[in-house]
């Protein structure tokens, strides 16, 4: 009855109270739950009076009063959301929010980690990029992703507007037939979009060109810091040497003193064991007591080696090509040079017939070999030995470490002097000459004891440096002659080409021997039977160059070719061509640098197969070009090249 | 800032698929120490769009770390944190941020609206606090009249 009664009333007209005004907009929700709350805290207030009531002192108007101004903070609240929002937020903080931050631990670690202090926040730039992040964001994520976004967007659009979704309805029932205007519409749409997404990648584009510009920049500028801290520990390094080697002498001195005293004979026996760890490994054994012995009465008293303690490794971190130094050795055309190690010690040996002891590290003269009667052809520097082959048709070996005036000697006294000083003779360096052959020697290589020539005289030789004498003679032609097969035979050079050496280059490994010849041939001999067991056919000119290692043999010639054989097969591996005659070729782990012609060394990278150039010749403000380089010695990346003009360039690369 | 620049919370709202969030990872975790800007803030986007707490929590990190490290960045950094931390639930960090945006752009659209969503929320955990708090009292209420009414009878 009650229920009907309701139906067939009237509705009551709403609490003008809870009726938001006209022009304010309320939130539905917000509504909905201020209602229930004010029904809600009505009953409360209803509770709390009946239950506050008995107790109240007597005069209930207190009581009464109290749930007036519930009654109406809560009729307040309803009818203003933005107040009850404000006054339930005044700490900002909602209590869920506030029970997560009080209670959970990991929270806590999370809020530490993500607080940002206040004088950071004060610190906001003003926008200066393209596109913001987001933009970036959008224009990263597949388009899929978006259209499924773009998508959610229309349809939330559709369910909005009723009109919106009868017309596109409409669109979208006949997808085949004519296109509409709103869909041309959209497909701008989309199409705009997607031009402004690609500008936004462009831009994004540039800016990490720009941030990664930055961390090179950043990291070269690191890297200059550690590199001079690499060169100033060297040069710590190289100190260091020195008084060790002071103190050496000191003590070798006091040695002799005391031998002289009488106190020991056994001089040599307290001197040998030194000069045995001086020179370590294989070379132990390489001139041995008895080449000293051959030469009596000269120096018995040995010097320390030269042998450098530490390995110098600035170059290998240089610029590619980057000029380390520059030297004035000789005022003819080099003929030929070499060194031991990088930043060690370089022989070079000029047409002006003189040969020179060069410290590379300071660029100063250590003394001449002189002995010589005719311009050295070859020379080969092997830790403190250098051999040298001369037109003389004479080879000779020489000790650096005999040198009264070698380098520790000279470098702390000269260095005020300068380049003034005069060159001290190094005659006291020389131990032995090797003199059967009977022309020019043009080509020498030695490994351990055993040394190998060839000479115009048409002749191989090797020798036994610890018994200083030939012990084998191969003669070219012979060997040609006898050879079975056809291209085995000498072929007479011919062309203009033909003024190349004899023997131009050779190297010996063991018992095996590579030697080029100026028939173009490159002839493998096997020591032990005196036999050439395999030619290599392929350079149409006299072979100037020729090294090999353990898998290949590199040659290079005056047909302006370099070649690189399959040591194994014999068959050819590679092979480049240049503008000029390679005069000279010689190849590292990594690079085969030649000379051809060039006031630049020719240089070949073999791990990227690229072919670039460096020297003196690439710098075009040179008001006078540079001269012609004609020999050129690579170590781990540590260039030397000779020049005509007798000037020597030291690179890296 | 034109309007278009930052997205609104609804974009937050949508997580991206597993295997989309999976490709920013990898994307931000193969450039390593160096990686980009654009990477890492993809990433945390991504993270932040996800309904799991514990990635919203590594977004967050991560655009800190970003709001840190880029100075250019940071406006709009703080509009991304606000957001972020919206969606975690922190308010007032949410706020601590999207008001200083607004002092820095106080016709930020986006910040705006997300003012207007924070204050919302606030108010209705708010509201629900409070009506958790007086459901407490009123049960505590009726037992009391309960145990009244029988001492009464008692008496």
């Amino acid at each position: 009855m009650d229920g009907s009664s309701a139906q067939a009333e009237p509705p009551h007209p709403p609490p003008t109270e809870r009726r938001p005004a006209a022009g304010e907009p309320e939130p539905a929700l917000g509504t909905a739950i201020g209602r229930d709350l004010t029904a809600f805290s009505r009953t409360v207030t209803a509770t709390a009076g009946h239950l506050i009531g008995p107790f109240a002192e007597p005069g209930g108007g207190h009581a009464n009063h109290y749930t007036v101004t519930m009654g109406d903070i809560s009729k307040q609240l309803a009818k203003r959301p933005s107040i009850q929002k404000r006054m339930l937020s005044f700490n900002h903080r909602s209590p869920g929010e506030l029970v997560r931050s009080k209670l959970s631990t990991a929270e806590i670690q999370h809020r530490a980690l993500t607080h940002v202090p206040d004088e950071m926040l004060a610190n906001i730039p003003p926008v200066e990029h393209a596109y913001s992040l987001f933009q970036g964001f959008q224009a990263t994520v597949p388009d899929e992703t978006f259209a499924a976004t773009e998508r959610g967007r229309t349809r939330h659009r559709r369910r909005s507007s009723g009109k919106h979704k009868a017309l596109e309805g409409l669109n979208g029932s006949t997808p085949d037939g004519p296109p509409t205007l709103a869909q041309m519409g959209r497909e701008k749409a989309a199409l705009t979009r997607q031009l402004e997404m690609l500008g936004i990648r462009k831009h994004m584009s540039s800016a990490e060109i720009r941030e990664i510009d930055m961390k090179i920049a950043n990291l070269n500028r690191m890297r200059n810091i550690v590199f001079d801290r690499l060169a100033q520990l060297e040069q710590e390094e190289s100190e260091i040497e020195h008084e060790i080697v002071a103190v050496e002498n000191k003590i070798e001195e006091l040695e002799d003193e005391l031998a002289l005293a009488g106190i020991g004979e056994n001089n040599m026996h307290q001197t040998d064991p030194s000069s045995a760890e001086d020179t370590p490994g294989e070379d132990g054994s390489f001139m041995s007591e008895s080449i000293y012995n051959k030469i009596p009465g000269k120096h018995p008293r040995k010097r320390k080696t030269n042998r450098k303690l530490s390995k110098p490794m600035l170059h290998e971190h240089l610029e590619p090509g980057a000029a380390i130094k520059d030297m004035q050795t000789h005022s003819d055309t080099i003929t030929c040079l070499d060194f031991d190690v990088p930043f060690g010690t370089m022989v070079t040996a000029a047409l002006d017939d003189t040969v020179g002891v060069w410290d590379l590290n300071s660029g100063k003269c250590l003394g001449m070999l002189e002995g010589h009667h005719a311009s050295v052809r070859c020379l080969q520097v092997e830790d403190n030995i250098v051999a040298t082959g001369s037109a003389d048709a004479s080879i000779k070996l020489w000790d650096l470490s005999k040198a009264e005036s070698y380098r520790y000697q000279t470098t702390a006294d000269d260095e005020e002097k300068g380049s003034k000083h005069i060159a001290p003779s190094m005659a006291e360096c020389h131990i032995l000459t090797l003199d059967s052959h009977i022309d020019e020697v043009t080509a020498l290589y030695f490994q351990g004891d055993m040394l190998v020539s060839g000479s115009e005289d048409k002749t191989l030789r090797q020798w036994d440096l610890e018994k200083g004498r030939c012990v084998q003679t191969l003669d070219v032609l012979w060997a040609a002659a006898q050879s079975s097969m056809d291209e085995g035979k000498w072929r007479t050079p011919g062309g203009r080409t033909a003024n190349g050496d004899f023997v131009g280059a050779l190297q010996c490994f063991d018992a095996a021997l590579a030697c080029g010849t100026a028939d173009g041939m490159v002839r493998l001999w096997d020591l032990r039977s005196g036999q050439v067991h395999r030619s290599l056919v392929g350079h149409t000119g006299p072979v100037t160059a020729l090294q090999f290692d353990d898998v290949h043999l590199v040659t290079g010639s005056l047909d302006r070719s370099i070649r690189i054989w399959d040591l194994r097969t014999g068959t050819i591996f590679d092979a480049f061509g240049y503008d000029h005659p390679v005069t000279s070729m010689q190849f590292d782990a990594r690079r085969i640098v030649s000379a051809c012609g060039e006031n630049v060394v020719k240089i070949y990278d073999k791990t990227d197969g690229r072919h670039w150039d460096c020297g003196a010749g690439l710098k075009d403000d040179n008001p006078m070009p540079a001269s012609i380089i004609d020999r050129v010695r690579i170590k781990d990346g540590y260039l030397v090249e000779g020049r005509r003009d007798g000037m020597v360039g030291v690179w890296a690369c | 800032m034109t309007s278009d620049t930052l997205p609104y919370a609804v974009d937050a709202e949508c997580p991206l698929k597993d295997s989309e969030l999976a490709v920013l990872r990898k994307q931000y975790e193969s450039e390593g120490a160096y990686v980009g800007v654009q990477t890492k803030f993809n990433y945390a986007w991504g993270l932040i769009k996800s309904t799991r707490r514990g990635d919203q929590q590594h977004g967050v990190r991560l655009l800190t770390e970003i709001f840190r490290d880029h100075v250019e960045r940071r406006r709009e950094c703080l509009y991304y944190l606000a957001l972020g931390h919206y969606r975690l639930g922190n308010y007032a960090e949410a706020r601590r941020y999207n008001e200083i945006l607004l002092e820095n752009e106080p016709a930020n659209s986006q910040a705006l609206s997300l003012r207007g969503l924070i204050d919302d929320k606030v108010a209705r955990e708010g509201l629900l606090g409070v009506a958790i708090v007086s459901g407490v009292a009123l049960a505590a209420g009726l037992v009391g009249s309960a145990l009244w009414k029988g001492l009464a009878r008692k008496r």
